[in-house]
């Protein structure tokens, strides 16, 4: 690899370690991560496909060559072709142009429920914490509660109870999703609870909010960020879920989990309409989870 | 390591040892029918409302009357051996056959009639619309419904109504025959064994109730000893099969006779396929869009009529509804007296447009759609959905179990497919135009032009009554045609695109499965006839 | 498939748990958990319930009947009640395992329970048992090979296992096995023209085949049971090898592996003697932890194969807002989680000779 001169003294200050200020430090750490994510392959696809996922979701409308709404049933059910590259369902809409559609779905509910749950999750945990003594307990207590049903189970029954819909959807995985971003973070919470930067800020005077806000959570954000990337994936296998059972997005919309379950009725005669979103879903899924290992095994390479 | 290469051989055992029974066919004395069975919610014949559960009761139990499937308006003896009707046309004497018994092995006798009447209006659950309606109630039926001895029962109608329609009534599913001896041992509290009946068997039919386990399966057996004699098929399954593509690739491989819930296109491919029948059984119901006339949007006659622009007859004819339906947008179903062939609308943007301006609409609007996730019903709201937004109206469609919000008038537009059990066009008009209070206080929820808080304009409401009580039957038929026309050209808030159809695939092997359009299919008419194994493959 | 998440996170209720047992005042303490936890289900159980949109009269009394019938009904139901008196009901009669009637099957909900149960816990014990056997020995072998081309096939492969729709691979079998090689049966437990043959004690038909002598059936039953169990199985075993893998690795960076290495003892012999021994403990209570974690793969599962067992019970039961089953189900879901849970935790406690 041959590197300008620039692009060389950007790399040596950014890899020596004799920092001269603490923004060189924070900037040798991502890069050392980035280089790390460049050694490890199957990392490194699934962050490609992502990449690749939100450049279809930003560029639908210019990537997609049909109206993933338009309906001709004359044109129902075509075999895949060069006019129609996954073929058309059951309403004669261009199944490609709906999958380009979908991906802004998946990632959608993806980001909908991570902003959600992340902010959620991390107060929860990182309250029990810090305060520790009943707090600690109740709020334990009720994130095992929730931790006590299996993910999908529960989210079937509160988007049961919430109506169909993508935002009760939402609301039903991200439901389901805290608890383990609670636990996380009161985990590594407690870990600093006791520092003596933590100690120090108290004396200050600083309050519980200040301390969890500009100590606690530079600190927890990595391991949350890597538990978020792994939990994508299980986001996305809910939501499908949900949709295969009619609980999730509502039509016209276009949403892999729903194209795939309403593909069925037409299987024999149109695989393509379950097999596309169906493998859709699968890559996504996957490339968020390589991702994820991979960011794991930079933050712990013990595991590695 | 002999240890370990045993297990591992048992294991390629356990793998190959079935695979040989992996196509079996069924049994030739055994029928095996497959269904969405979530329907299905108890099996008392006075209390179910409901197509599948309907068919296993026309089974386990007899009635007086009978329709012929063939000729559905000739009421034809079945417990009745025979029946006289006053002079005034109000009273109808029945004489019960005698030597009936029921599988408890009662005898079957007047009393039983009279008791099963009796708990039918008493009850007043849904079902008891089909004797309420002739002005039956629980104050009048003790003096109007009576045995008068073993083999006797009489029948007093409060009002004149035609003949055909009160029979008819004691035809319907509804009028099941019970075992009120045995019912009565099961009483509790007053309940008329109700709690008992839901899920057991008091009947006299061809078939005995030996298992059901809801959403998953029934298994009924033939009677031996059975009055018009001993079944073919000693035991018939029913099984909750909801996914067409798994009831086409079973029904395929003979792993199943008759499949009743498939989508279009696995219908069309099992015709091609040469080995599979399709029944299409004309049912008394439609297809409709309820446009709800409490909202002003909605009311206007203009709207109401755009809205019969925006549905693609044609292209839903030759896709999805091609087995589930006919294109049929006057009321009274093609097949009963008075029905018009006559269908002026057809998919048109342009002049749903115009007609919205005129409304005072030109860009449209926005509104709440509510239909049932199952096919056809979802793929016809989704079409509608697309049509209507090139029209500017924007709707926002959600599935799900609303019928409580229809019932309610808590809805705004709502679609569904109705079904009516007696063969006579006042079944339908009934529901769809008579709204004899269209106040919220006044909870006529049975009927659906009252629950689209529809004032179905008077004179076509008194023609209905009128028809209903005339005795006459070349006048009726005019009537009938006379309201028929007025409902087409009252741009109603029912609109009816397509007169229901109930589409199953049947095996070739299978004779005598037909479909009732009033839903007693009756299985004790079904006969295999033994295929050769090889002649299948040969004929494809 | 999803369950991976939730139980994996779960490995850290273990030693979470044990904590509450470690005292002398440990038995109280974790059955007041326990009751807690009961009750948080209750409370969940309860408002999601109350929550569902559909009517819960229209399902029982039908579409046609009139509203006499609909204010009698709504009385019986006692839904013109408050709500908190709604829960204490409700709580008193579950206590007394009264989970009400299923209006679709008009069936006390507790017997319907029993009676679809045995065909998850068939599916689940075989589908873990197919995790087991196959994700244990790949994940110890990805950690021997650490870093090589083996460890990278084995993580793709437990990878694809979180990441597959497992709704959608079933469909897929389906039509590939059976559509087109006709090599598995179609769905369902048995063929339908066997049912009703054996009506044995367990409701499990593998079991009461082998009782009543039919092995016509049993093989049937068997391979019925296949197709669903091994797709159920390989997400368990995609866990199950990741788990193994890492408790692998950990055990291969302890001192006494080196010690072990230098005195010359073969490679097999330090892998399965020493260090595998002493994850076996750890391994039980994350086998445990993958088959809580399947019942939440059998909702899928059971629709796809029409599998009648609690998952496809649960999910028919939504749609038709059948809310005492749901409700029903969902806790008995929960209580076996919990229960799950506990066994493992007590077995960690009491096995494990570091806790003990």
């Amino acid at each position: 690899m041959t590197r300008s001169g620039y692009f060389s003294d950007l790399h040596d200050w950014l890899i020596n370690e004799e920092f001269t200020s603490s923004r060189q430090a924070r900037f040798h750490k991502l890069y050392v991560a980035w280089l790390s994510l460049l050694a490890n392959p199957l990392a490194l696809a699934g962050f490609a496909v992502i990449g690749v996922l939100i450049l279809v979701a930003l560029l639908a409308p210019l990537i997609a060559g049909h109206d993933p709404y338009a309906q001709d049933l004359a044109m129902a059910l075509q075999a895949p072709s060069a006019a129609h590259w996954f073929g058309t369902d059951e309403f004669g809409r261009d199944v490609f142009a709906r999958l380009i559609y979908g991906a802004r779905t998946t990632l959608y509910i993806t980001i909908l429920v991570t902003v959600i749950v992340a902010p959620i999750g991390f107060i929860i945990g990182a309250t029990a914490g810090y305060l520790g003594g009943w707090v600690d307990v109740v709020l334990m207590r009720i994130t095992d509660i929730f931790l006590s049903f299996p993910s999908l189970v529960l989210a079937l029954a509160f988007s049961a109870a919430l109506g169909p819909g993508i935002e009760n959807a939402v609301i039903a995985i991200a439901l389901t999703v805290w608890p383990p971003i609670a636990r996380l973070a009161r985990a590594e919470t407690m870990t600093f609870r006791n520092a003596d930067f933590v100690v120090a800020a108290e004396l200050q005077g600083a309050g519980m909010g200040r301390i969890l806000l500009r100590h606690i959570v530079p600190l927890c954000a990595p391991s949350i960020v890597v538990r978020l990337t792994l939990n994508m994936s299980s986001i996305i296998l809910t939501a499908a879920g949900l949709g295969f059972l009619g609980l999730g997005a509502q039509p016209p919309m276009a949403e892999w989990g729903a194209m795939a379950a309403s593909g069925r009725q037409y299987l024999l005669d149109a695989w393509w309409l379950t097999t596309v979103p169906g493998l859709a879903i699968l890559t996504v899924s996957l490339a968020f989870n390589l991702l994820g290992d991979g960011l794991r095994d930079i933050m712990d390479p013990r595991n590695g | 390591m002999m240890k370990r290469k045993l297990a591992a051989l048992a294991s390629v055992a356990i793998l190959l040892a079935p695979f040989d029974g992996a196509r079996a066919k069924t049994p030739d004395d055994q029928l095996v029918i497959a269904m969405s069975m979530s329907a299905i919610r108890g099996l008392d014949p006075q209390e179910l409302n409901q197509l599948e559960a309907a068919e296993v009761v026309a089974n386990l139990y007899d009635r007086l009357i009978e329709l012929s499937p063939d000729k559905i308006s000739e009421p034809k003896p079945s417990l009745a051996e025979s029946w006289t009707v006053s002079e005034d046309g109000r009273t109808f004497t029945f004489k019960i056959r005698s030597g009936v018994q029921f599988h408890s092995g009662n005898p079957l006798t007047a009393q039983d009639v009279e008791w099963t009447l009796h708990r039918l209006v008493k009850l007043g659950l849904a079902p008891s619309t089909d004797l309420r309606q002739w002005g039956f109630s629980a104050d009048n039926v003790d003096a109007l419904i009576r045995a008068t001895d073993e083999s006797t029962l009489v029948v007093e109608t409060p009002k004149v109504w035609n003949a055909n329609l009160i029979l008819y009534s004691l035809a319907s599913f509804s009028t099941s025959i019970v075992d009120s001896k045995l019912l009565q041992r099961h009483e509790k509290d007053g309940d008329w064994g109700r709690a008992y009946l839901q899920t057991a068997d008091a009947g006299s039919g061809p078939y005995r109730l030996k298992t059901w386990r809801a959403n998953q399966l029934l298994i009924a057996d033939a009677v031996p000893t059975y009055w018009r004699g001993e079944p073919a098929m000693r035991r018939v399954f029913l099984s909750h099969m909801p996914e067409s593509a798994a009831q086409r690739l079973q029904i395929d491989a003979g792993d199943i006779d008759i499949a009743a819930r498939l989508s279009y296109t696995d219908l069309r491919g099992l015709e091609a396929g040469g080995e599979i029948t399709v029944d299409k059984t004309p049912g008394f119901g439609f297809y409709y869009l309820a446009l709800n006339q409490k909202d002003e949007v909605l009311s206007n006659p203009k709207v109401r009529e755009a809205f019969r622009y925006l549905i693609d007859y044609d292209g839903l004819s030759a896709t999805v509804m091609r087995y589930y339906g006919i294109k049929q947008q006057s009321i009274i179903p093609a097949g009963l007296p008075g029905a018009i062939s006559e269908n002026p609308y057809k998919l048109d943007i342009e002049k749903a447009k115009q007609l919205l301006a005129e409304a005072g609409y030109p860009d449209g609007f926005s509104k709440v759609y509510y239909a049932t996730p199952v096919t056809p019903e979802y793929e016809v709201a989704q079409s509608l959905q697309a049509n209507a937004a090139k029209a500017g109206i924007r709707l926002d469609l959600q599935g799900g179990d609303h019928i409580g919000k229809f019932r309610g008038r808590d809805f705004e537009l709502f679609s569904a497919r109705s079904g009516e059990r007696l063969p006579d066009p006042h079944a339908v008009l009934q529901s769809y135009a008579t709204n004899a209070d269209n106040s919220d206080k006044a909870k006529l929820s049975g009927l659906l032009a009252w629950r689209s808080a529809w004032d179905v304009p008077k004179d076509i409401q008194e023609m209905v009554t009128a028809a209903a009580h005339e005795t006459d039957q070349a006048k009726r038929v005019e009537l009938y045609e006379r309201i028929n026309r007025a409902y087409l050209a009252s741009s109603p808030a029912l609109v009816t695109s397509f007169q229901r159809t109930d589409a199953k695939a049947v095996r070739k092997e299978v004779k005598g499965y037909v479909g009732h359009p009033t839903w007693l299919t009756r299985w004790d008419t079904v006969t295999k006839s033994a295929v050769p194994e090889s002649s299948g493959s040969e004929s494809q | 498939m999803s369950m991976s998440q939730t139980t994996e996170t779960s490995t850290a209720s273990p030693a979470r748990s044990s904590r509450f047992l470690a005292g002398g005042r440990k038995v109280a303490t974790s059955f007041a958990v326990i009751l807690t936890t009961l009750f948080g289900l209750l409370v969940i159980t309860f408002v999601v319930g109350r929550l569902v949109p559909a009517d819960p009269v229209i399902s029982v009394i039908g579409d046609q009947a009139d509203q006499a019938t609909y204010d009698r009904v709504y009385k019986e139901m006692g839904l013109d009640q408050p709500l908190y008196v709604q829960f204490g009901s409700y709580l008193s009669d579950v206590v007394r395992l009264d989970l009400g009637q299923s209006t679709l099957t008009k069936q006390p909900v507790a017997s319907d329970l029993a009676r679809v149960v045995p065909a998850t816990i068939e599916l689940a014990t075989l589908a873990t048992l197919i995790g087991a056997c196959f994700g244990i020995p790949l994940g110890v072998v990805a950690a021997v090979n650490r870093g090589t081309w083996i460890d990278h096939v084995a993580r793709v492969v437990g990878l694809l296992g979180y990441s597959t729709p497992i709704f959608w691979l079933g469909t897929i079998v389906i039509l590939i096995f059976y559509a087109h090689l006709g090599l598995i049966p179609p769905g369902g437990r048995i063929y339908i023209y066997n049912e009703g043959i054996i009506d044995g004690p367990t409701d499990s038909i593998i079991v009461d085949s082998l009782i009543a002598g039919n092995f016509e059936i049993f093989w049937s039953a068997i391979h019925h049971l296949l197709a669903p169990a091994i797709i159920l199985g390989y997400a368990a075993m995609a866990y199950l090898s990741r788990m193994s893998r890492s408790f692998m690795l950990e055990q291969l960076r302890q001192e006494y592996i080196l010690t072990a290495r230098a005195k010359g003892l073969g490679k097999r012999p330090i892998i399965w003697r020493h260090a595998f021994r002493n994850i076996r403990v750890q391994l039980l209570t994350v086998v445990a932890l993958a088959y809580c974690g399947l019942l939440d793969g059998t909702v899928l599962i059971e629709t796809v194969f029409a599998w009648p067992g609690l998952g496809q019970y649960l999910t028919s039961a939504l749609f038709v807002a059948d809310m005492n089953a749901v409700l029903g189900a969902v806790l008995l879901i929960g209580m076996i989680s919990i229960a799950i849970n506990l066994l493992s935790d007590i077995v960690y406690r009491f096995i494990d000779p570091r806790t003990r």
